[in-house]
């Protein structure tokens, strides 16, 4: 288990981390996912020992491991960019931490070689960095960082300069080497399609908080906090209840009641027909994989994921009924 | 917009300029070196001092001297480089900013520092007589350039060391162990070699073309080139020797500028902050490393304070008191310098005041005609020596231009390599959204400048003024080989109270012209952090 206690971070006046304490089990993926500034890469610094708390603790496996260094905490790193050293072939960038670290030339060469082969990038093995793209350079990282078998891998957003094509299947690689090595994944991320694809364990930072921390379906579906519906885009409605049932803002006609309640809708659980006139269908949007209908409802402005046959049903303009599923978050 | 007929006037002015006051003379100079009265063309000048012992002897030493003092410079420089970075201390940005004053001080101020600390009467010598070895002689000229150079190479490899990317510093500090020499040998020295080379390399050039240490600290026996063309052509008065001379001195030159063109596109500007290596050093090392900073930052200011020292005390007499002062305002130095003494300093401030004004205009023309002209100009002023320059604006306008004129074009000569690079530099900070909006607006041409990028770079016209005023105040070579008595300067003062073996009065000067020049640096050295 790696633990953090009542982290608490400041650069001069600004508070990157505020009294974070969250607990990550070993050998699964825990994805931190927060929008740009939350404190996200702050965290994974340090846990990898890279800068120190202001106050409270980091424990790995119950060792208090605060004022070690990084090289005495058995975690590696995966940065941002692939930080590679520029005047070192591709071999050399690998075997450079197990040089360091002492190993026999021969336990060098054949940790390499494991390495390479399991990264696919053997061909690489005599090139500089700068003769490499950008996916190739990141799988280079991945080896160097691998190659010394930490128990703990810290990957800070290290596919987010790439393009989507390859970040996806970097993404199905990455999860594919952690169940095969069973290491322990700290994985930071601004991409929510990222964080739910790779996640074991996710967790949500938000202006350095940890805000939610659990099953990724779970907070993705039924967030316990505005903050959490924010970051992954559901939709926000004030909503009323009357015995017990939801009342939605365009479906109050006769009813008194106090808009105190706040439901949290992902884009999914809104079904769309045409049989009514409750709202309006103000615009679409394509996708990847799927469309979007923004309709209107009263003053609130909805956003509904449909198949790309469904978008194409409706018109802008044309008056729509909606049916929201009952399986939400209500935050009062 | 600005045309490209103005951009070619510009040229065609900047070009005639520097042709007018630096390739012209020069030329005209070195072609003596291959005529002779009686035959015209002839290549007997440059046989003749190829083929005297004493020239040959000079090149051994200008050769052994320079790569002597950059070795040392730049290994000294480097160790306090690391040193500065390792220790991490919160003023390590002030502490390399003030190293400056050293770089920039006077050579006849450094002369005296090193005659007042380490000379035959010097405060180190009478407590410890070896010391005398760096008082004069080989050595001596050896410690003057290094305590000259140590401070370039440590703001070349500092800059060097805190430019390398934070994501590799941090990737050094996951995959490294901290272990420092494993860093140093597998990262750091092969990300700093060109810094080293480029550091290397100037530092030959300013050694080979070394004049007032080697003149005044090295005797007759240890003379470089540069001290030889001064013998030919003001003592044994052979403008074709002296010529001849200056053209191989000058050959050699081009061969070390070409190679630090090639390397200097590899140097690093240190970037505004600290960067910090996170790096597993014991305690005892930080101490070696904080001893090592302390004796470097000894040897760098020792000399320029032990100046204060020797122009109150009397070391024949061994008394204190002002008298060093007092004696450079008699009567009798009016006498023996040709020139009563409060001119020299009209003529010190006279002569700074027109470089500085000179500078600027020269300066801001060249960096509004464009980054090209600043490289062509500071390389050619490197590979030309002071006193080859001397030789040709004596040569070329000694009878039709007033002698201080011809002082007042060395001295601009001198500066504008330094002022053009640091009004370059702020030119180039201005961002290049408020010159668009600046132009949208309808802002072109000289109101441009006038009206937006001149006032927008007030600080580094400041740092260049300052910068040019120094430079005036303190050069010595072309001064000494141009000078008339009418015309002297505090530096030349110093050197002939000197020559006089007036010690106290010659230290009273320098401390005069340290504090000048000094008190500019160290109030400026926070700017000027940033050109270095």
């Amino acid at each position: 288990m790696i633990s953090l206690k009542n982290i608490v971070k400041k650069y001069g006046d600004v508070i990157a981390l505020d009294n974070v304490s969250i607990n990550i089990p070993l050998g699964k993926i825990t994805v931190i996912l927060g929008p740009s500034g939350s404190g996200k890469t702050t965290l994974l610094r340090l846990i990898a020992g890279l800068e120190k708390p202001d106050q409270g603790r980091i424990y790995i496996n119950d060792v208090d491991v605060t004022e070690l260094p990084p090289w005495d905490r058995s975690v590696s790193m995966v940065f941002q960019t692939p930080s590679l050293f520029p005047h070192l072939t591709v071999e050399e960038n690998i075997g450079f931490g197990l040089e360091a670290f002492g190993y026999s030339s021969a336990e060098i060469k054949e940790r390499i070689e494991w390495a390479m082969e399991l990264l696919h990038i053997g061909h690489l093995r005599g090139k500089y960095p700068d003769q490499l793209s950008g996916g190739e350079q990141q799988r280079v990282s991945l080896a160097r960082a691998l190659v010394l078998k930490p128990k703990i891998l810290l990957l800070d957003e290290p596919l987010s300069n790439l393009d989507l094509a390859l970040r996806e299947e970097l993404r199905i690689e990455l999860k594919a080497l952690q169940r095969r090595l069973g290491i322990t994944f700290i994985y930071v991320t601004h991409d929510q399609d990222e964080a739910l694809e790779l996640a074991d364990y996710l967790a949500i930072l938000y202006s350095g908080k940890i805000i939610e921390y659990g099953d990724p379906l779970t907070i993705y579906e039924r967030p316990r906090e505005i903050t959490s519906a924010f970051v992954f885009g559901h939709n926000i409605v004030d909503v009323c209840i009357v015995d017990g049932e939801y009342v939605y803002p365009w479906d109050n006609a006769g009813i008194s009641c106090n808009f105190k309640a706040k439901a949290i809708i992902p884009m999914h659980k809104i079904s769309i027909s045409k049989d009514g006139n409750h709202c309006l269908v103000i615009d679409k949007l394509f996708r990847r994989n799927y469309g979007i209908l923004v309709i209107k409802c009263r003053d609130y402005v909805l956003r509904i994921a449909v198949s790309f046959k469904e978008l194409g049903a409706y018109d802008i303009g044309e008056p729509v009924n909606i049916v929201i599923d009952k399986d939400i978050s209500i935050i009062r | 917009m600005i045309t490209s007929l103005q951009v070619r006037s510009r040229y065609l002015l900047i070009l005639v300029l520097i042709t007018v006051m630096l390739y012209y003379p020069v030329l005209l100079g070195l072609c003596d070196a291959f005529i002779s009265e009686e035959r015209g063309f002839t290549l007997s000048n440059i046989q003749y001092i190829l083929s005297r012992k004493s020239i040959q002897y000079a090149i051994k030493f200008t050769f052994v001297q320079a790569f002597t003092s950059s070795i040392l410079s730049v290994l000294f420089g480097l160790i306090a480089a690391f040193s500065l970075l390792i220790l991490g201390f919160r003023g390590a940005n002030i502490y390399r900013a003030l190293t400056i004053i050293p770089f920039m001080a006077p050579p006849m101020v450094v002369v005296m520092g090193f005659t007042a600390l380490y000379g035959s009467r010097g405060i180190l010598t009478s407590i410890y007589p070896g010391f005398i070895v760096f008082g004069e002689g080989f050595w001596a000229v050896i410690a003057a350039h290094v305590f000259y150079n140590i401070p370039l190479s440590l703001n070349m490899v500092y800059a060097a060391l805190v430019s390398i990317p934070k994501n590799l510093i941090d990737s050094i500090t996951m995959f490294s162990r901290g272990r420092l020499f494993f860093i140093f040998r597998k990262i750091i020295i092969p990300y700093i070699l060109p810094a080293l080379f480029s550091s290397f390399i100037l530092t030959f050039i300013y050694c080979f073309t070394s004049f007032a240490i080697p003149l005044s600290l090295g005797g007759v026996k240890y003379s470089t080139l540069e001290v030889y063309i001064y013998y030919y052509y003001k003592i044994f008065i052979d403008k074709h020797k002296a010529a001849a001379i200056a053209f191989t001195q000058y050959l050699f030159l081009l061969a070390f500028v070409a190679l630090f063109i090639v390397l200097h596109g590899k140097t690093f500007t240190a970037p505004i902050g600290y960067r910090h290596y996170r790096l597993r050093v014991s305690k005892k090392f930080k101490i070696l490393l904080g001893i090592y900073l302390t004796v470097i930052t000894f040897y760098l200011y020792s000399p320029l304070l032990s100046i204060a020292y020797y122009s109150f005390y009397n070391p024949l007499a061994k008394t204190y008191g002002l008298e060093g002062f007092f004696r450079i305002f008699n009567i009798a130095y009016d006498q023996a310098l040709g020139i009563p003494t409060h001119f020299i300093y009209v003529n010190t401030f006279y002569y700074a005041f027109m470089v500085a004004l000179l500078s600027m205009v020269i300066s801001t023309i060249i960096v509004v005609s464009g980054s090209k002209i600043t490289d062509i100009l500071y390389v050619s002023i490197l590979a030309i020596s002071p006193l080859t320059i001397a030789l040709g604006l004596v040569r070329a306008y000694g009878s039709i231009l007033p002698n201080y004129m011809l002082i007042i074009i060395a001295h601009t000569l001198a500066s504008l390599p330094l002022t053009t690079r640091v009004l370059r530099l702020g030119f180039s900070r201005i961002s290049r959204n408020i010159i668009d909006a600046a132009k949208v607006l309808g802002c072109k041409g000289a109101s441009l400048y006038l009206r937006v990028l001149i006032p927008l770079s007030k600080p580094s016209y400041l740092v260049a003024i300052s910068l040019a005023l120094v430079v005036s105040l303190g050069e010595f070579s072309s001064t000494f080989f141009i000078h008339v008595p009418e015309t002297t300067t505090l530096g030349v003062a110093i050197y002939k109270y000197r020559a006089l073996r007036d010690w106290q009065a010659s230290a009273a000067s320098a401390l005069i012209l340290l504090i000048l020049t000094g008190s500019i640096l160290a109030l400026l050295s926070r700017k000027m952090e940033r050109w270095l």
